[in-house]
Parts: C-alpha cells; structure tokens; sequence
C-alpha cells in the first residue's frame, strides 16, 4: 500500500508539472493578430494618406490670370439691314476692251553647218 | 475564476473567455495527454475541447465547478479519438501507447519517473478516466461522476477495480 502511495505522489507530482505548448487562445483565434496587422496597416496608409495630403496643400498655388467676365449687353450684335450694306457700283465694265496683241518673232538659232566648222577648227588646235 | 469572469464568458466577452481559456488549457492537456499519451493528439483534443467549451458555454448552469464541467466536454473529445483511432486501419493507438516517446510514455524508460503511468496506460479505458480525475486531478466522487457522466457508485467500483489491478502490476515489477 505504502509503495502505491509513493507511485502515486510521484506520478502526481509528474502531471503536475505538465503544461500546454503555447497560447490555447493564440491558437483558437487567430484573427487577433490579423486584426492587430490590419490596424497597423490602417494606420501606416493614414498616415501615408494624411502626409500626400499635407503636401497637396503646401505646395505653390499658381493662380489664374483673372478672366474678365463677358458681360452680355456689351457683345456686338448685327443686324443685317440694307442701310449698311453699301450700293453696287452701276458704272463697272465687265468686259474688258479689245486689244491686238502682237507677238514678236521667235530668235534664230545657229545651223548645224556652222557648228561643224567650229567644232574642226578646235580640233585641229588640240591636235 | 470568479463567477463575474464566469459570467462575463458566458455573455460572449472575448477578454473573459480568453482568461478562462488560459486558466483551463493545462488542466485539459494534462488529462487529454495522461488519456492518449500522444501529444500531438492531446493538444488536437485540447483545441476541440476548447471550441465545444465555448459554444456549450452559455448552457453552462453553474451547478458544478466549471473545471469540472470543462472535463465532462474533455473526457468525450477524448472517448470520440480514441473511438476514431482505434477504427482507423492506418493508426495502432495500442501500439503508440506502448512506443511513443511522449513525456508519459518514456515513464518506463526512464527511471527517474513514476512506473505507474506506465501501468496505467494498460488499464482500460475508464479506469484510467477515473484514476487520472480522482488522484491526479483529485476530484471528488462526485466530481469524477459528473465528469465521466455516470453515477456515483459506477466511479467507486471503477476506481476499486483500477487500483487492484494497478497493485498486481506494480507486485509483477517488483
């Protein structure tokens, strides 16, 4: 009996000392952790959202030359009347007068003969 | 555990139900290990138990202390792998009692720890379940009973026919 009572303290003793590997609740849930990433991922982009922003509103603003509004009444408007247009002329001649056109004679060009007594004539001298 | 961290849990409070979960998670891998001696199925039971424990939770009446309870869910994740290994073709649970070299299993190998997990891991089932609550995690009768789901007297006669046989055993070693 005694020898049983001493097992049984030491296999007590033994269980005892047993623990889980890790977080139970780690392992159940998982999402904790994405959920963390997923805020700090939210953070960063807000931040990287409001630093874009900042800049968009800091840099140099190039303003626009001021446009003169175009007031209505002052637009030119015409009206097509017979007192402006102006009167054609009656006294036009449309077709024009005769004229004798004389075309002068065309230049003469140099006949084939002379050209050969040339041509002999510097040959002989390269001769 | 308080009765308002109890309580908290069983309204759905995730701070709580992580609270109690952190207080239970030894407790359950003890036993789930001293039942199945394998740890890697230990804490597969360990995960199970924890997920019927939170969806059972808010049936919980607070009769009974709810470690207690938590054991009931524990013993029948336990009997359900035990019942799938055991028809598993693939899977010896016998022989990986016998061989593992879980922390338990090693009992006899090393002299240094207690030969009787050794012998346990021969009794039958349920006189193990009733061995392991009643003197490791020292419940009452009681206790045991509603953890094992049975009557009071059925967990008397088992743990009686346990220690008888673990005295054989221990005689045939010495």
């Amino acid at each position: 009996m005694k020898e049983l009572h001493k097992q049984f303290d030491a296999a007590r003793a033994e269980y005892q000392a047993v623990e889980y590997p890790g977080n139970l609740a780690n392992d159940l849930f998982p999402s904790h952790r994405n959920i963390r990433r997923f805020i700090l991922a939210g953070c960063f982009s807000a931040m990287a959202a409001a630093i874009a922003l900042l800049f968009m509103l800091h840099r140099p603003v190039v303003t626009p030359t001021k446009s003169v509004a175009i007031q209505p009444h002052l637009t030119a408007t015409t009206v097509p009347t017979d007192q402006n247009l102006l009167e054609f002329p009656q006294n036009i001649q449309l077709v024009p007068e005769y004229q004798v056109i004389s075309i002068p004679s065309m230049p003469a060009f140099p006949s084939w003969s002379a050209g050969d007594e040339t041509k002999s004539s510097t040959t002989q001298e390269a001769t | 555990m308080d009765d308002q961290t109890i309580q908290a849990a069983r309204l759905g409070n995730r701070l709580a139900r992580t609270g109690l979960l952190l207080e239970l998670q030894d407790p359950w891998y003890r036993l789930c290990l001293s039942l199945l001696r394998d740890p890697d199925l230990a804490r597969d039971a360990v995960q199970e138990t924890a997920l019927r424990f939170l969806r059972n939770l808010p049936e919980f009446s607070g009769q009974s202390q709810i470690k207690t309870w938590s054991f009931g869910i524990a013993i029948n994740v336990v009997r359900e792998i035990r019942r799938q290994r055991r028809f598993d073709p693939d899977v010896d649970l016998i022989e990986a009692e016998t061989t593992s070299a879980g922390p338990i299993a090693s009992a006899v190998e090393t002299e240094q720890r207690s030969v009787l997990h050794a012998v346990l891991a021969d009794l039958p089932q349920r006189q193990r379940e009733a061995i392991v609550l009643r003197f490791f995690e020292e419940l009452s009768v009681e206790q045991t009973a509603a953890a094992m789901q049975c009557a009071e007297g059925t967990v008397k006669a088992t743990v009686h026919q346990a220690l008888r046989e673990l005295r054989r055993r221990l005689k045939q070693l010495t």
